[in-house]
């Protein structure tokens, strides 16, 4: 596969995107040459959104600076649209966001130019729409819940330079994924707007038809997976089921085009802060987004054939997925690798522990041994040496360093909601009992033991080092703690994860 | 071998006790042990220990001390046991003199040890510099 244009709607869709960043940066294979997030909400400071915006952007630098054949680390490729269009296109975001769909500090009603219309239309508009809830509802904040109104803005999207340059762009070869959750404004009302504008697309690009016809369409729609807490007065309300519901008999009707769809969502619900919209909604990582950023990669791998669809844009031999998990009964709310399907835990279980490792190493130890000691992975025997100011240049303290944070942040955050997915034990300061539910291999020549300190680690480093020839001082860092914990993990953790 | 280590040792070694030494074979055992100690010592520092803890120049100075002075300490009680035995007096400091002689070639066996045997080591290539 070529392309995978992947459309991020609303808060979830940014969760969602923030997982999946974190399981390509940890080396989680996605077998296409170029993702191509779109982020698409209109609540302009949501903190779900900045924070993934963040992510994408730090991913892009460090994968830039520091990629080589050699590290499985930040392997796939993560392009903005604008990147990757040929020519200009006016008004094109040339961020991973989809550009305004509505202008600054707008009103529904002026969106709609309510006072512009006639009165039977406007009279029909204000039985359709509340005039507080609705019609005076700032846009800027995102619809907060009200799909009526996303499906009208939204709408618009289908015009917007981000659109014409996606539609200008894919083709064949390439495949869509869109992700939304069901249950809120933005998502519920983007998801079958997208769908309808991709399979049956406006006459104005009367040229692409045949292309996005038949392009591979994938979706995942969160169903519930957290509630939110009773606020009076909040426009956000715990209707979440009674929205699911409405909404999932319309998409059993409506959405043919979609080749696979993936539901996903928790029966065990946390509440969270109720915040309709902007900076102080940034929900916490939530182990639900991550199942649901391995499903843009089980479609990524999905054979071509089983993706058809007919002239129509229908799809011929649709598939609807749903996720298991291996629940301990007596702990339900405690989940680990261990707990994951063995095909889940093998495609993610060596990856997420070869990054917390190589984050362990780079933020305990990694100064350390640039500064004091003669490894061959520092003074370089085939790669180029190391410098100790390694850790103050800009790469490492103002890029890798930062993401390492970001990515602990990530797995304190899943570990703390709930359900708690807890692949770590992030207390303990004993290496060897960082994996949870996993007994390491004992190893030694006098004393067989699981116990191992940074000086072991420290030795993969240097097993490793012979590979590094031509790489630059960024490059070569991050190819050792690639293949260095490649070298751990193999030695100490496979068995006791896999067998 | 007996000969052989005498020419060598005496390059840089004379003293009265030249002929009696050589008559009790004891340049040829004192050959051996001046090569085959910081051999063995840097084998089983290079080899034995090439952990990324051992990393550097401590646990290489350690491992060159303990092969000399081992090296050190067998030259000089074992050729002053033999000679002994045989009837031969000859003051202490004739033989610490002998053993130090046979130690400097010990450091120079232990260093080419060194710069050999550290290239085929995966930790500690850069011990002790």
């Amino acid at each position: 596969m070529d392309r995978l244009f992947l459309f991020c709607i609303g808060g979830t869709g940014s969760r969602v995107l923030r997982s999946l960043v974190h399981l390509l940066a940890a080396g989680v294979e996605l077998p296409v040459r170029e993702l191509i997030p779109i982020i698409i909400d209109p609540d302009k400071e949501n903190g779900n959104v900045e924070q993934s915006i963040k992510l994408l952007n730090a991913y892009q630098e460090i994968r830039d600076k520091a990629h080589s054949a050699g590290s499985s680390f930040f392997k796939t490729s993560i392009r903005r649209l604008s990147e990757v269009v040929d020519g200009d296109i006016a008004g094109l975001s040339n961020e991973f966001r989809a550009g305004a769909q509505t202008g600054e500090r707008q009103t529904f009603k002026d969106f709609l130019e309510f006072d512009s219309m006639d009165a039977a239309t406007r009279s029909l508009l204000q039985l359709l729409y509340s005039e507080r809830d609705n019609l005076q509802s700032d846009l800027s904040i995102g619809f907060k819940g009200n799909p009526h109104m996303g499906t009208v803005v939204l709408n618009k999207f289908q015009e917007s330079a981000d659109f014409r340059a996606f539609v200008n762009m894919v083709s064949d070869n390439d495949r869509i994924f869109i992700v939304s959750s069901i249950f809120g404004g933005t998502g519920a009302a983007g998801f079958p707007l997208l769908v309808k504008n991709i399979r049956h697309p406006h006459s104005d690009y009367q040229s692409k038809q045949a292309t996005l016809k038949q392009v591979p369409l994938g979706a995942l729609t969160m169903l519930p997976y957290f509630g939110v807490e009773s606020k009076p007065g909040s426009p956000i309300q715990n209707t979440f089921m009674g929205k699911t519901k409405s909404a999932l008999s319309f998409y059993g009707d409506d959405l043919r085009g979609i080749n696979s769809l993936y539901y996903l969502g928790d029966d065990h619900q946390k509440e969270v802060d109720n915040q309709p919209g902007g900076a102080s909604q940034q929900n916490r990582a939530h182990f639900a987004e991550l199942v649901a950023a391995l499903a843009v990669i089980d479609f990524a791998k999905t054979p071509q054939d089983r993706l058809k669809t007919n002239a129509e844009g229908i799809a011929l031999q649709p598939s609807f997925k749903e996720f298991g998990l291996l629940v301990d009964e007596n702990n339900p709310d405690q989940l680990s690798l261990r707990n994951l399907a063995s095909s889940s835990r093998q495609q993610i279980g060596p990856q997420l522990i070869k990054m917390y490792y190589a984050l362990l190493f780079a933020k305990n130890q990694l100064a350390e041994s640039l500064a004091t000691k003669n490894h061959p992975f520092v003074k370089g025997s085939t790669g180029v040496p190391l410098s100790p100011s390694l850790i103050n240049a800009p790469f490492f303290a103002d890029r890798l360093n930062p993401y390492f944070t970001q990515f602990h942040d990530w797995l304190i955050e899943l570990a703390q909601n709930s359900r708690a997915f807890a692949p770590f034990n992030l207390q303990t300061e004993a290496l060897d009992a960082k994996v949870v539910g996993v007994e390491q291999l004992k190893k030694g020549f006098f004393r067989k033991t699981s116990d191992w300190d940074y000086a072991v680690f420290e030795g993969y480093l240097n097993d490793v080092e012979s590979k590094m020839g031509g790489l630059s001082a960024e490059q070569k860092l991050l190819a050792l703690l690639s293949q260095g914990t490649e070298e751990l993990y193999k030695e100490r953790i496979q068995t006791g994860l896999l067998g | 071998m007996n000969g052989f280590f005498a020419k060598m040792i005496e390059l840089i070694y004379s003293s009265q006790m030249t002929n009696d030494l050589y008559d009790n074979n004891i340049y040829g055992v004192a050959g051996l042990v001046m090569i085959l100690v910081p051999v063995l010592g840097a084998l089983i520092f290079y080899f034995g220990f090439d952990k990324a803890r051992y990393v550097g120049w401590k646990a290489w100075a350690l491992s060159f001390l303990l092969s000399i002075l081992t090296c050190f300490l067998i030259c000089w009680l074992w050729p002053q046991s033999a000679m002994g035995k045989a009837g031969l007096d000859y003051a202490s400091s004739e033989y610490v003199y002998f053993s130090a002689i046979t130690s400097i070639y010990s450091v120079i066996i232990f260093m080419i040890c060194t710069f050999v045997f550290r290239f085929r080591t995966t930790n500690l290539l850069h011990s002790p510099f």
